[in-house]
């Protein structure tokens, strides 16, 4: 890479995940001893570094510069002639303290690039389903498009001649009616229900449709649930609300609204 | 009794012919890994040391060089894969980007897997720089998930590695991490 022609200073401080990171890859470059403690190298290197960084005109990050800070503290410490001060008799050396800090990144940096070198599932090895998503519990395949999906296949079911039925007066389909029933039927069945097989039950394609458009009411509303356990599962309804909330009035004051514009 | 001997499993000669073939199709149909037990309650008449020793038998052949398919051991189960031989033209099949981390989401899921259950805190800690982006997408991505509290002021949650993590590092269960000490470089 380019970073071989000239000292490091081609590399830019996005390249690093953060002050520990560049410490580790100045240790590594100057050959440093971390178990010598030698945390004035360290530090001059680092700051030498920053400095570099300065002069290029790129920000540096507020950790960068904490760390700085942390490193010329403990630089004084080892410059400094140790005083004897009885506070310090149980507290650790400050210098050990950066060192392990700085050993244990590394070693967890270690083992995320032994992570990376394993066969991975989706990038060295496939499977024939697809990889699994999260935990793979409740792999829902239902969304707006899987419902309009439904929604077509249940209109085209019903496009088999339908019988002639003359009514004796006009009947009025309207939502809030057809969504209580709907809202009953399911409460006599112990409040669960598939859906594709309540709609099918019904006897006519008006009827299936205004239902329908209950349901996705009745789901905004969140009077009930929808849910498919996997892909291509029935979808199951489930009233979430009890009787004395699902006040029809939500819902018939809806078609009103719809009708009158 | 010809080329069988070599087989890994001691048993391994005297598994029936049709169990394995009936191991190799379960595990076909199911693509996500299953369980030893899962493979024993559907093939009831088999006794899971048999079932095992299929497994042998079927890795063992799914080993071989001029095989597209590799057994693999994952999850707590046992799951058909392409072999990595492969990954670019299956991957160009399936018209699927390759699965990537960035090298920062890669150090949090390390430090997840080995001190679990962690704090954000404690990424933070040995990260040396805040971790909060990375640690929302790793749990958007489901590879890690918060498994609970941590009983200190503040109440921090806590984060646990999920199946999913093991499903994509192709390990058979947390105790398969690499050690740490074998991992380390610096201290040599």
């Amino acid at each position: 890479m380019e970073a071989t022609v000239e000292p490091a200073w081609t590399v830019h401080t996005e390249v690093f995940e953060g002050p520990l990171d560049l410490l580790l890859y100045l240790v590594q470059r100057d050959g440093i001893d971390l178990k010598r403690l030698q945390v004035a190298r360290i530090a001059d290197a680092y700051l030498e570094f920053l400095d570099h960084m300065r002069d290029m005109n790129l920000s540096l990050a507020g950790e960068y510069l904490v760390m700085a800070a942390t490193l010329v503290h403990l630089k004084s410490l080892e410059l400094l002639p140790r005083l004897p001060t009885p506070v310090d008799e149980d507290a650790p050396d400050p210098r050990e303290e950066f060192a392990r800090q700085l050993q244990s990144y590394a070693r967890y940096r270690e083992a995320a690039d032994q992570l990376e070198r394993r066969p991975w599932l989706g990038r060295d090895q496939f499977t024939r389903a697809e990889p699994e998503s999260g935990e793979g519990e409740l792999d829902a395949g239902l969304d707006a498009f899987g419902l309009l999906e439904l929604y077509r296949e249940l209109l085209a079911a019903s496009e088999a001649p339908e019988p002639e039925v003359t009514f004796a007066h006009e009947v009025r389909l309207d939502l809030g009616t057809a969504a209580m029933a709907l809202l009953d039927s399911l409460r006599a069945h112990g409040g669960h229900g598939e859906l594709t097989a309540l709609l099918s039950s019904l006897p006519n394609r008006a009827q299936r449709v205004v239902t329908f458009i209950g349901v996705l009411e009745m789901l905004r509303l969140g009077w009930i649930a929808l849910e498919q356990r996997f892909h291509l599962a029935p979808i199951e309804l489930s009233v979430v609300v009890p009787p004395e909330v699902s006040d029809p009035r939500a819902l018939s004051g809806w078609v009103e609204e719809a009708e009158a514009g | 009794m010809s080329d069988e001997t070599v087989l890994p499993f001691p048993g391994a000669s005297g598994v029936p012919p049709k169990l394995v073939a009936a191991v190799e199709a379960l595990l076909f149909a199911a693509g996500a890994p299953l369980r030893l037990d899962a493979l024993a309650s559907l093939l009831p008449d088999a006794h899971p040391d048999d079932i095992r020793a299929a497994l042998g038998v079927l890795g063992a052949r799914c080993g071989q060089e001029d095989r597209g398919i590799v057994l693999t051991e994952v999850a707590g189960g046992w799951q058909l894969r392409t072999d990595a031989r492969f990954a670019s033209e299956v991957a160009q099949l399936l018209r699927a980007k390759p699965v990537k981390l960035s090298r920062a989401a890669q150090e949090v899921l390390a430090i997840v897997a080995y001190e679990q259950p962690v704090t954000k805190q404690d990424v933070d800690h040995v990260r040396g720089v805040d971790s909060g982006a990375t640690v929302k997408n790793l749990l958007q991505r489901g590879l890690i998930r918060v498994s609970g509290r941590r009983e200190i002021p503040g109440r921090p949650l806590e984060y646990r590695t999920t199946r999913a993590f093991l499903q994509l590092l192709s390990l058979s269960e947390l105790s398969d991490l690499p050690t740490l000490e074998e991992a380390s470089q610096l201290d040599e």
